[in-house]
């Protein structure tokens, strides 16, 4: 009797702590898949001329780092030469929510540009709606980004880092799921892994290079390139959100 | 035609005269066709197979008729200068190629293998001679990517050219008495192995750019004239296969902003060297040609004004082993200038001018000339559809064309007066402005 009671404390102590644990996951690597419709993304050219309606939706894959205080957004390597690799951008961002600072290394034309800002302040509308997306309980937030496109995000709680994909943070836990909501770019996490990232390779190490504000760098690029039509579309694309 | 020709010796007296009155009839008619297919394998993520195969059917047609004024009236055939051949190329190639792809490389390599069957038909006599000749063409590429807008590549195709009809047609022709054309029946098809390589880079957020680039081709048995004089001075030129032609050329060019792109340096450099054979009266004559130029220009754009000045120096060097004559280099030098400036009112002002200097070449050919242009204009209408303008071309009116060409063992120098000055006043509607707004470019 007295074992039976024994094995049954020991056992909901290990139950008790693993729910603990489970909830407190501060750390990992998540892998992002973003799907991006490009005939959404190019709808005011005639894009059906040179795409085939099978080869609208292109993928890219990036790794999200983080620990409780940092984390790194960036595309993942490979080997393999990337089909139409002009008509997504895939930028670098690294968060660091202890000094309160956003750097995005946003590839443009061939040349690397660095934009330092704050970390973005989202008021975000907390939703009943739920669902499971790689294991974890996820459940739903609207962000109004203007008067005519919202932002929905699915965050799990089992994550307590307020980390996301790109820049997007401020939920109460990690975002797993986001997508505008026309469905023309999704981000969805295909994996979780519990590893602990080197802190040495989150944090961005300055150099010599030039870093811009967003405004400073949104004005040299009015500058040169506002008056001409990819140009536009370049600049638009980068201050998307 | 009808040719008078009057032949003198040294002491001046008339040697010989020999005419020439025939009735010339020549047609001539080519057709080509052509069909292709390919087929490629992927076979793994970064490597596929590609085949490809290419038929070609060429017919080309050629008479000349000389007709000699006998009795009154142009009869009989002159044998020796009448001709009519129909010549048939049939030619079919396959081609093998394996493609590696990553996201740094792309590398390629592949031969074709080439049959082609000739077939000459000379009419009159009804004889035919064949030719069959097969070729193993190999080529490879290579790319590297160092980023987006910079890369390497290195390229070497293998090619061959077949003689003309006109090269092999083994019939004198003499619709120039004093220059004689005879055909090579035995002429081979040429083979050319070309390398080229270049890295480019281009930077449009910062401003700079460089393109450079070195090529080299070599032929083997390539198709060289035989000139020679005989004791009247009159020529007779002939095609033969020579040995050991090859060329190089390279460029090295870029630009250099400054000041957030409010100037820019573009300094450039190129050289070009060509080695070739011809014969002279049975002697190897080996011509070599070398040029090379070097410039720089100065790009200052400060919003409604805009500049730039250029230099630029062309040195050529041609030498011929056989006459030392021809063995003087030359060069030209130009200075160029342009100039606009955007005024109130949708009012423009343009003018550019250029200031050539040759030297070295014959007395009387060393000419300086500037050349001037300058317009202004007025745009109207919202999207700047609408453009009346009054230009000055060549105001100094001191363009002139002055040309030196080599060809072998002579020298040309060739100037020739070119009337371009004049004004003109233009008003100008453009239909498909892209622009929608003031502040925007038209593309």
């Amino acid at each position: 009797m007295r074992t039976i009671i024994r094995s049954v404390l020991l056992l909901s102590i290990v139950f008790s702590f693993g729910n603990e644990l489970f909830a407190q996951l501060s750390y990992g690597k998540i892998v992002f898949e973003r799907k991006t419709n490009l005939y959404k993304k190019f709808k005011e050219d005639d894009v059906k001329d040179w795409l085939k309606e099978e080869d609208k939706n292109k993928v890219d894959v990036f790794e999200l780092y983080f620990n409780d205080s940092l984390s790194l957004f960036k595309p993942q390597e490979s080997d393999l030469k990337e089909k139409m690799s002009w008509a997504t951008s895939k930028n670098i961002v690294y968060q660091n929510f202890k000094e309160n600072s956003t750097l995005s290394i946003k590839s443009v034309w061939g040349e690397d540009l660095y934009v330092l800002d704050t970390v973005k302040k989202r008021e975000w509308k907390v939703t009943e709606s739920k669902r499971m997306i790689s294991g974890y309980n996820c459940r739903k937030a609207i962000w109004e980004m203007n008067d005519s496109t919202r932002i929905y995000a699915w965050y799990t709680d089992d994550i307590i880092s307020s980390v996301g994909p790109e820049s997007f943070c401020g939920l109460p836990g990690a975002i797993l799921g986001l997508a505008t909501e026309d469905g023309g770019v999704i981000y969805f996490a295909k994996s979780i892994e519990i590893s602990k990232p080197d802190t040495e390779t989150l944090l961005f190490k300055k150099g010599k290079k030039k870093i811009y504000t967003p405004a400073e760098l949104r004005a040299k690029l009015e500058k040169d390139f506002g008056k001409n039509p990819w140009g536009k579309i370049m600049i638009r694309e980068l201050f998307s959100w | 035609m009808k040719s008078n020709n009057a032949f003198y010796n040294s002491a001046g007296s008339n040697d010989s005269i020999i005419s020439i009155d025939q009735k010339k009839t020549n047609f001539g008619h080519s057709s080509a066709h052509t069909a292709s297919a390919v087929y490629t394998e992927p076979l793994t993520k970064k490597i596929k197979l590609e085949f490809d195969y290419n038929f070609g059917y060429n017919v080309s047609k050629q008479s000349k008729k000389a007709q000699d004024f006998i009795n009154g009236e142009y009869s009989a055939y002159d044998s020796t200068l009448t001709n009519d051949f129909e010549n048939v190329k049939m030619s079919n190639r396959f081609g093998l190629k394996f493609i590696y792809e990553s996201k740094k490389h792309s590398f390629n390599f592949g031969a074709r293998l080439r049959n082609i069957d000739i077939s000459n038909t000379n009419i009159i006599t009804d004889q035919t001679v064949k030719q069959s000749v097969n070729n193993v063409l190999p080529f490879l590429g290579y790319m590297y990517r160092f980023s987006q807008g910079t890369r390497f590549n290195f390229k070497y195709t293998s090619t061959t050219s077949q003689p003309s009809i006109n090269q092999l047609q083994p019939i004198p022709d003499n619709s120039n008495p004093n220059q004689i054309v005879l055909g090579n029946p035995n002429l081979i098809p040429t083979f050319s192995n070309n390398f080229s390589s270049s890295i480019n880079s281009y930077k449009p957020i910062s401003g700079k750019y460089v393109w450079m680039s070195l090529n080299y081709s070599n032929v083997n048995n390539d198709f060289a004239n035989s000139v020679t004089y005989d004791s009247l001075g009159r020529s007779v030129t002939q095609t033969l296969n020579v040995n050991g032609n090859y060329n190089a050329n390279g460029y090295i060019g870029g630009g250099i902003p400054f000041f957030s792109k409010q100037l820019t340096l573009q300094p450039n450099l190129n050289f070009y060297y060509n080695n070739y054979s011809s014969y002279i009266n049975l002697q190897k004559n080996i011509t070599k040609t070398f040029n090379y130029s070097a410039g720089l220009s100065m790009d200052i754009d400060i919003d409604t004004l805009a500049f730039s000045f250029g230099y630029n120096y062309d040195y050529n060097a041609p030498s011929s082993s056989l006459s030392i004559a021809s063995n003087k280099p030359y060069y030209d030098q130009t200075f160029n200038a342009t100039f606009r400036l955007k005024l109130p009112l949708k009012i423009l002002i343009e003018t550019d001018a250029k200031y050539t200097m040759s030297s070295r070449r014959a007395e009387g050919y060393n000419l300086n000339y500037l050349v001037w242009n300058a317009s202004i204009s007025k745009s109207f209408l919202k999207n700047e559809n609408l453009i009346l303008m009054l230009m000055g071309n060549d105001i100094l009116n001191q363009n002139i064309s002055n040309v030196r060409s080599i060809q072998d063992n002579v020298i040309t120098d060739n100037k020739t007066n070119i009337i371009s000055r004049y004004f003109l006043l233009k008003l100008t509607y453009k239909f498909n402005s892209t622009k929608t707004k003031d502040n925007e470019d038209n593309y």
